[in-house]
């Protein structure tokens, strides 16, 4: 945490409407890559994504008086929100499905894209966002934190728990699969 | 992936290609692009920027971090009174929405940026002084850029909010500042209504960075230590960050090694740095 984001951060925990302005300006668009990067396109838009992102600055908001500076990066707060506001979605999407049968799976994040989506998404980032899938969500996780958010191994570190060196050693794990697999699927998409 | 495929890259033996991953995730977490010869790193690259598709980080968030971040630093809040009156922004009121999510929608109410709806939320009860307080630092930027058109609007769009300003301490001080951006601007045709004619440097408390007594004649007053085109980034790791990453890769130990095996690796990974701002 750099020393201005510390500022930002213990100025925003004592309610301080314009440093809390600032410190969202800030995270804001790391969170929404970050639910994007997990919730994908629903009908060709990031809407839902975008809606859960939103929950998550908000609960960060919310928890923000409670967060004690205990020298780890800010991001951990953060993301850990993040992770928990995700699952919830997703779980919560997985309700819907099975509550509403066959029938609604046209409109499941998961299915096939769309056409629009087709139109706003390049092959290759739906390309890439397959290949993600069959990560463990460890690596996935970290893919995720690294890329999509932009947070060094370090913070990343922070967030899933383990050291620095153990990130890196996992992120090369993890991009070595990414190169398998893509190798394999060479024949499915012509690069 | 020559002898075993299933077992490539599962043990990173050469801490070589440790640190050139580390470098080429670094530089793709800043959004930079990638060398078309890498094609995984291609990937990455397009999925990241497709993540930020019509994401508002590149205007409104940007342009209002500097100032805010101005606003931070000078700011010395004198009174912290929570009860004052829980009055909502007239367009302000959509922000709320079934299920307790947010509409983003609602930033259209106020002109800056997308998180308003938050603080509006979050802080309904200075919602007014903080519009006020954000509008006044857009309007000192437009002066300082010369843009007196859009300064004028601003200001007339601050010297409303200030008027729904409740706590008359708070509104003491943003009409104070409003005066001071006022006399940045060259005489016109300001309708002096609701401006106390006091562009004298009355420090504010507020912001005041580097020019108090602002030219009230220079059409263009120049853009002192306000910080004229601020690059603040607004991700959430400034680009210094990832630098220190290289020294704790305990690669002294094979230091001999490493030539000729990352040689092949490591210029590409070179080239995806962005030139350092």
């Amino acid at each position: 945490m750099t020393v201005q984001e510390a500022e930002l951060v213990s100025r925003a925990a004592r309610s301080d409407p314009v440093a809390t302005a600032a410190l969202l300006a800030r995270l804001r668009p790391g969170v929404v890559r970050y639910c994007r990067a997990h919730l994908g396109r629903v009908g060709g838009a990031y809407t839902t994504a975008d809606d859960v992102a939103q929950e998550v600055c908000l609960a960060m908001l919310r928890a923000l008086p409670r967060f004690q500076d205990q020298g780890r990066p800010f991001s951990a707060f953060v993301y850990r929100i993040a992770a928990n506001k995700v699952a919830d979605a997703q779980r919560a999407a997985l309700r819907h499905l099975s509550v509403a049968g066959v029938d609604m799976l046209p409109d499941r994040p998961d299915s096939a894209p769309s056409p629009e989506q087709q139109a706003v998404s390049t092959d290759e980032a739906r390309r890439l966002a397959r290949l993600l899938r069959q990560l463990s969500p460890t690596h996935r996780e970290i893919i995720v934190l690294r890329v999509a958010v932009g947070l060094p191994a370090e913070e990343v570190g922070s967030v899933l728990g383990m050291s620095a060196a153990a990130v890196r050693m996992a992120q090369s794990r993890a991009l070595a699969q990414l190169r398998t697999l893509a190798g394999d699927t060479l024949d499915e998409v012509p690069a | 992936m020559t002898d075993k495929p299933s077992t490539a890259g599962e043990r990173p033996s050469d801490l070589g290609a440790v640190a050139a991953d580390t470098l080429l995730l670094d530089a793709l977490g800043r959004g930079a692009p990638a060398l078309a010869d890498d094609q995984v790193a291609s990937l990455l690259a397009a999925w990241r920027a497709d993540l930020d598709d019509g994401l508002a980080v590149t205007e409104s968030d940007q342009a209002a971090d500097p100032a805010v971040v101005r606003l931070v630093g000078a700011e010395r809040r004198g009174d912290r009174t929570r009860r004052t009156g829980r009055r909502v922004l007239g367009a302000a009121a959509a922000v709320l929405v079934a299920g307790g999510g947010l509409l983003v929608g609602a930033e259209h109410a106020t002109p800056g940026n997308p998180l308003w709806p938050i603080t509006r939320v979050m802080y309904p009860e200075r919602a007014d002084s903080v519009v006020a307080e954000h509008t006044l630092a857009q309007a000192r930027e437009a002066a300082a850029d010369g843009r007196q058109d859009d300064a004028r609007r601003l200001l007339a769009e601050a010297a409303t909010v200030i008027g729904h300003v409740s706590d008359e301490g708070t509104a003491q001080r943003l009409r104070a500042e409003l005066a001071t951006v006022r006399g940045m601007l060259p005489p016109a045709v300001v309708p002096a209504a609701s401006a106390p004619a006091v562009p004298d440097p009355a420090p504010t408390g507020a912001v005041v960075p580097g020019s108090p007594g602002a030219p009230t004649a220079g059409p263009v007053p120049q853009p002192t230590g306000g910080a004229p085109q601020p690059t603040v980034t607004s991700g959430a790791t400034p680009p210094g960050v990832s630098v220190p990453l290289l020294p704790t890769v305990p690669a002294p130990s094979t230091g001999l090694r490493l030539p000729s095996t990352v040689a092949p690796t490591l210029p590409p990974v070179g080239g995806l740095l962005p030139p350092l701002p």
